[in-house]
């Protein structure tokens, strides 16, 4: 178990410093440097702004310093976006509404998906699972963005107008509705299929046979005997959840207008505010590699079936 | 004295009998060598025909309903993307100045007049946009911009996945320890946000290169490409061979155990020839399968981007930046935002089924 987690720990930091490598040498990849404006300034003023952030290093040099200032928590300041104010504050203000928007998406994407696998397993055959079927495929084929544009023509002003179709700081729980749930949809079906396909292995287990004909209800068995176990291979795939939420994100918060750390990456990109794009990078990779970490990591405490010696399969 | 030359049970010794009989069928006359008639021939006709892997699979295949209807539709959408453009008199890039913002079906105050004057005129049937562009035109060159684009990503998985992974699958032991190491390492890398910084940071840098080598060989591709398609090969091809690579390597580490194999390596063959002409041969079905799964997903990576706004640039266009694009007057022109978003569905889902059936029918041992 110990040997796994550190083997684990390795890898994720290993990923995290190649993540970091890619960062760094794609931004200066970028002709021109950070300070091109519409009026370049004078050679005296670049050379006085590049000597004042360690520009004018060699490559290798600029990024050993920028390496030993993240360690130490210094993400740099914002050059454009917010002017001089450091990217940590800033993630640390956009953070949050992701974190809640992201963390309610899964919330109900979980509990709808289980749900829905389990009756969808139980009805095999059935009509009531054919729709499901068709319904999960959909959700998980369509592009987060066009299901959030659909929903928002459909329920904030096309046919309806019932709900609000962009979040404020200071909006109602009503705001919150469209994106938790166009952000769950895609997780919510995935969920629902892995549910369904291992309800339907553990349904077909000895032990449920017994326990129908111990004289069990019918729920206590689904629930009680069958759920549990079938519930292990879906735990599996929390994993990759928090990715795809990750990447959704970035497109609900900008559907939706959502003050998030999404948009804000994306707005980001398109004003090429270069120490915020990669401070928002490294910062995600670390969330989503040690959330996938910590996720491997209970998977394997839940299922003392695995063997922790071996590797990932 | 017959009873005598028989041998007793169990021995060895072969009956003296049988000996002649076989003696006599190994003694062939010239008549046994002639070619059999028409009549023998008919009673040696297998009463099954043998059936080859590729029929078997069709069969299978065939047998799907979904994923047959599914062929049907991505058949249907192909046409409609590269049959389409050479048969609508207008142009995706074309810009009717005295026809903007038109309704489907709507004719802009000169197609009118010029309908009267007696002229047939060709409906704008999707409308056009803000700059007089016909939406049909522009919906058909974003369907096969985002077609090519998933179909040329997922070549390019193939390729890089099937030689990393057949490499590593077949040396084994330390080599193969290394690699998978690697690809665990990409594995856990969270390629959206690697792609979206790979897709901003090349795109001036590229310009850069096209300005500077005006005639390299690399420059023309480059042109017609555009920088941030080049992007988004470019992530493919550092970041999404990974499931390929270990998929062939599974089949591989199967294979490399086959007595063929082993045959070949005693005949002198070297590693190179054995993977190329033995090993990867015999994954080309689920080589296939995985390559139509990766199609989609390349689809839907390319019209994320290009709905991000650092995806595929202006004049061309692809079905995922037209939604961007008709995101800004969606309830005034919610069919601009409708169509490709529709489109683009139905063209994810059909990949989507056609290549869950096809794995299913190249591949029967992995059907669960």
């Amino acid at each position: 178990m110990i040997k796994y987690i550190i083997k684990r720990v390795v890898m994720g930091l290993v990923a995290l410093f190649v993540v970091s490598i890619l960062t760094f040498f794609l931004m200066n990849l970028v002709p021109g440097g950070p300070f091109m404006s519409e009026k370049p300034p004078s050679p005296a003023v670049q050379a006085m702004m590049e000597e004042k952030y360690g520009l004018n290093k060699p490559l290798t040099e600029q990024y050993v310093t920028w390496l030993t200032d993240l360690l130490k928590g210094d993400f740099g300041v914002s050059y454009r976006m917010q002017k001089n104010r450091p990217v940590l504050t800033i993630i640390k203000e956009m953070f949050p509404t992701s974190a809640k928007v992201g963390a309610i998406a899964m919330g109900w994407a979980i509990v709808a998906g289980i749900a829905l696998g389990c009756v969808a397993a139980y009805k095999r055959g059935k009509l009531t699972d054919s729709i499901l079927r068709v319904v999960t495929t959909s959700g998980v084929a369509l592009p987060t963005f066009v299901t959030a544009s659909i929903l928002l023509v459909v329920f904030a002003g096309g046919v309806w107008n019932i709900l609000p179709s962009i979040v404020g700081t200071s909006s109602s729980w009503k705001a919150y509705i469209l994106p938790c749930f166009t952000l769950g949809l895609n997780p919510m079906c995935n969920i629902a299929r892995y549910t369904r396909s291992a309800m339907l292995d553990s349904l077909g287990q000895d032990y449920i046979r017994t326990a129908y004909a111990k004289g069990l209800a019918t729920p206590f068995i689904i629930f009680k005997h069958a759920l549990r176990n079938a519930l292990i291979p879906v735990v599996s795939y929390v994993g990759p959840l928090i990715a795809g939420i990750l990447s959704g994100g970035f497109v609900v918060e900008t559907v939706f207008n959502v003050p998030g750390l999404g948009r804000y990456f994306v707005q980001s990109i398109n004003n090429r505010d270069y120490p915020i794009i990669m401070g928002t990078t490294i910062f995600l990779s670390a969330f989503v590699i040690a959330m996938n970490l910590i996720v491997d990591i209970l998977y394997r405490v839940i299922d003392p079936r695995i063997d922790l010696s071996k590797g990932v399969e | 004295m017959a009873e005598l030359k028989k041998p007793p049970m169990g021995s060895l010794q072969m009956d003296s009998d049988k000996v002649d009989q076989l003696i006599e069928i190994a003694t062939l006359s010239p008549a046994d060598f002639a070619p059999s008639t028409e009549e023998e021939k008919e009673h040696f006709i297998q009463p099954q025909k043998s059936i080859g892997y590729w029929q078997d699979a069709w069969r299978r295949l065939k047998k799907n309903r979904v994923s047959m209807v599914a062929l049907g539709i991505l058949i249907l959408i192909m046409l409609f993307a590269f049959v389409g453009p050479m048969v609508l008199p207008y142009k995706y890039d074309q810009q009717i100045r005295t026809s903007l913002n038109l309704a489907p079906m709507q004719y802009s105050e000169a197609e009118q007049t010029a309908r009267a004057a007696g002229e047939s005129v060709f409906p704008h049937i999707f409308g056009t946009d803000t700059h007089g562009r016909d939406i049909l035109a522009r919906t058909m060159m974003g369907t096969r911009v985002s077609m090519s684009i998933g179909v040329m990503a997922a070549l390019l998985v193939l390729v890089i996945g099937s030689i990393y992974g057949s490499i590593s699958g077949y040396f084994g032991g330390m080599v193969d320890n290394i690699m998978m190491r690697i690809v665990e390492v990409i594995y856990s890398v969270p390629e959206v946000l690697v792609v979206l910084l790979l897709s901003i940071s090349l795109r001036p840098w590229l310009e850069n290169f096209l300005n500077t080598n005006t005639n390299s060989a690399f420059a023309q591709p480059i042109r017609v490409l555009g920088s941030s398609i080049i992007a988004i090969f470019i992530s493919f091809a550092l970041l999404y061979w990974v499931t390929m690579a270990r998929i062939i390597r599974g089949q591989v580490l199967q294979l490399k155990e086959q007595e063929y194999v082993t045959a070949a390596r005693a005949l002198g063959a070297s590693s190179g020839r054995i993977i190329k002409k033995h090993l990867l041969p015999n994954c080309i079905g689920s080589m296939i399968a995985a390559t139509c799964l990766q199609i989609p997903s390349a689809i839907f990576l390319e019209s994320f981007l290009s709905f991000l706004g650092v995806g595929v640039q202006a004049p061309l266009t692809s079905l995922g930046s037209m939604c961007s694009d008709a995101l800004g007057g969606m309830y005034t022109y919610t069919y601009r935002l409708i169509i490709p978003a529709i489109i683009l569905g139905i063209m994810l889902l059909s990949f989507n089924l056609f290549g869950d059936g096809l794995r299913d029918a190249l591949d029967p041992r992995l059907k669960k």
